[in-house]
């Protein structure tokens, strides 16, 4: 476990998220030679996807399949669908192509990502890690096998220590065939993720504070050695904020043990952001997984429109920094 | 003057500091003697002003708990407050955490005064200085010149909401009254306090910036009179 003395004492989680000290204390561009063998279960929570969704998982069975044979141990893995109540394009029943490591949990009615993602979460009670990974989030083959090697120790160990992983992603904005999305997540690279390099725009305004940030560049990666020196705020970011719901990977235990994520926040923004706060606030550090890049294809039938988007990221804006990060733990 | 207030809803807000039973030539014009503390509350009493005026005293002037506190009705104001810099609390010269607690017993409120008493904002050639970006998010000594960073000043709001949090305070009062547009706009985002107090007079109908007047040993009660009655285009 890594654990820094602020997790013992009682507090709000904006001071313990602020006061975090996330120096995880090595470079996560380096190779590791020794990474541990965990067992991972993956969480995809599926609303109306479609066929994208399959693709998605699809992908996902590969990338476990590829981390499984990179061990000589035994390591168990499982891919968990939580279809969100679907109705006009329900996940299709398990075919051949996923194997026996498929779960399809049916959800009867439409609960929300957080709660679609709690669901997964518990099915994976008997995993080391879980990933979660949106259903119109591509992976690469070793994209799981890049997040499991972030939970060593250090490059040379084979222990394991708890820590956050957050994915970079390109970000896809045009309609693609099936083969074309292959050849997108081919060329997917982590330099094209705003958290690379951006500029802050209006249309990220979440509040009032935010205004004097826009058009302000932003290099959040780099600038903070790989999140390692990250403190306070950046700009107008907290470090859960650099965690985002289209793949990210948690220990599974601690996550269950802080309550997984926050089902209040059911529709869009900071869905995911309730429990890496949490788990922050725990002492657990956040480190960037920069080998592989996902790939985010935002052209999709079930992505909400920009209007509605911006809406309610400010709602769930103010309800993150005001109300839930008041909370005592 | 009072029948006015009432009509506006409207609440004046006077200062006090350090209270003194005589000005030396050493003392900070910020400390007033009793006799002139108990002028200027004479004239709201009589005035019944009182019942529209909140008092704070700021600091955590030791003086506060042992010559104020036993000396005024708390009721017969309309609030009674002490700001309090966290790092004060049990220091010597200032009110311990048994003094604040009794205090508050009393009917007094306690708003947060930063952890140290230190500027959020600066100006340099009387120009308002935008706040430094990013930096740690970490304590500063109490005398600290340089301008705060971001995290710096997000740590003086947060941190002294925390160690003063048995207290509950609903209000910030910045020291030297210094605020520029992060200071409010991180409070904004967090949603800390309902009130950041400043230190300039008008009328307080209520608003977040709230504006409170600095009573210094050479204010009589006169001169805040005519302000009032200005202020009210009553003069």
């Amino acid at each position: 476990m890594f654990l820094s003395s602020q997790s013992t004492t009682k507090g709000t989680l904006r001071s313990k998220l602020l006061k975090h000290d996330n120096d995880y204390g090595f470079d996560p561009r380096d190779e590791f030679s020794n990474a541990p063998a965990l067992s991972v279960s993956c969480v995809v929570p599926y609303y109306e996807t479609g066929a994208l969704g399959v693709t998605v998982a699809r992908q996902l069975a590969e990338a476990l399949s590829e981390y499984r044979t990179h061990h000589d141990a035994v390591v168990a893995t499982q891919l968990v669908v939580v279809d969100d109540g679907s109705v006009a394009r329900p996940f299709p029943s398990v075919d051949a192509d996923f194997g026996e490591e498929l779960v399809l949990v049916r959800l009867k009615e439409n609960v929300g990502r957080s709660a679609a993602r709690n669901v997964g979460l518990r099915q994976s009670t008997n995993f080391d890690v879980t990933i979660f990974v949106d259903s119109d989030v591509l992976v690469q083959h070793d994209q799981v096998s890049r997040i499991v090697e972030l939970y060593s120790l250090d490059t040379t160990s084979s222990q394991k220590r708890d820590v956050i992983v957050a994915n970079l992603f390109t970000t896809l904005r045009r309609p693609q065939s099936g083969t074309g999305l292959l050849e997108a997540l081919q060329r997917a690279a982590i330099q094209l993720d705003w958290r690379w390099k951006c500029r802050f725009q209006p249309s990220w305004i979440g509040c009032s504070g935010d205004t004097h940030y826009v058009g302000i560049d932003y290099q959040l990666v780099s600038q903070t050695d790989f999140f390692r020196s990250w403190t306070g705020m950046v700009g107008p970011w907290s470090l859960s904020n650099m965690v985002l719901g289209g793949c990210f990977a948690v220990p599974t235990m601690q996550a269950l043990e802080v309550g997984g994520f926050d089902e209040s926040f059911a529709l869009y923004g900071f869905t995911e952001t309730t429990l890496v706060t949490k788990l922050i606030a725990q002492g657990v550090p956040v480190i960037p997984q920069s080998k592989a890049a996902a790939l985010h294809v935002e052209w999709n039938t079930a992505h909400l429109s920009q209007s509605d988007r911006t809406s309610r990221f400010r709602s769930a804006h103010s309800q993150f920094y005001k109300d839930f990060l008041a909370e005592t733990i | 003057m009072i029948q006015t207030l009432c009509d506006l809803d409207a609440v004046l807000n006077y200062v006090w500091h350090r209270i003194e039973d005589r000005i030396t030539a050493t003392s900070s014009p910020y400390t007033v003697s009793s006799a002139q503390l108990d002028s200027t509350l004479g004239w709201l009493t009589d005035t019944e002003l009182s019942t529209r005026v909140r008092l704070y005293f700021d600091d955590n002037d030791q003086s506060f708990f042992h010559r104020v506190l036993p000396a005024i009705n708390v009721s017969s104001f309309f609030e009674v407050v002490v700001a309090v810099p966290a790092v004060s609390v049990d220091s010597p010269g200032h009110g311990t955490m048994q003094d604040l607690a009794r205090a508050v017993e009393a009917g007094v409120r306690i708003a947060a005064h930063g952890m140290a008493h230190v500027r959020l904002a600066s100006y340099l050639n009387g120009m308002l200085l935008a706040t430094p970006s990013g930096g740690q998010y970490e304590a500063v000594e109490p005398d600290l010149q340089d301008p705060l960073n971001e995290n710096q000043v997000l740590f003086q709001l947060i941190e002294s909401k925390e160690a003063l949090a048995t207290f509950a305070p609903v209000e910030f009062v910045l020291p030297y009254g210094c605020f520029n547009r992060f200071t409010v706009g991180a409070n904004e985002r967090y949603g800390i306090y309902r009130y950041l107090g400043t230190s300039d007079f008008d009328l307080d109908v209520g608003q977040s910036l709230r504006p409170r007047r600095l009573v210094k040993s050479e204010t009589s009660p006169s001169e805040l009179e005519d302000e009032v009655l200005s202020r009210l285009g009553l003069s």
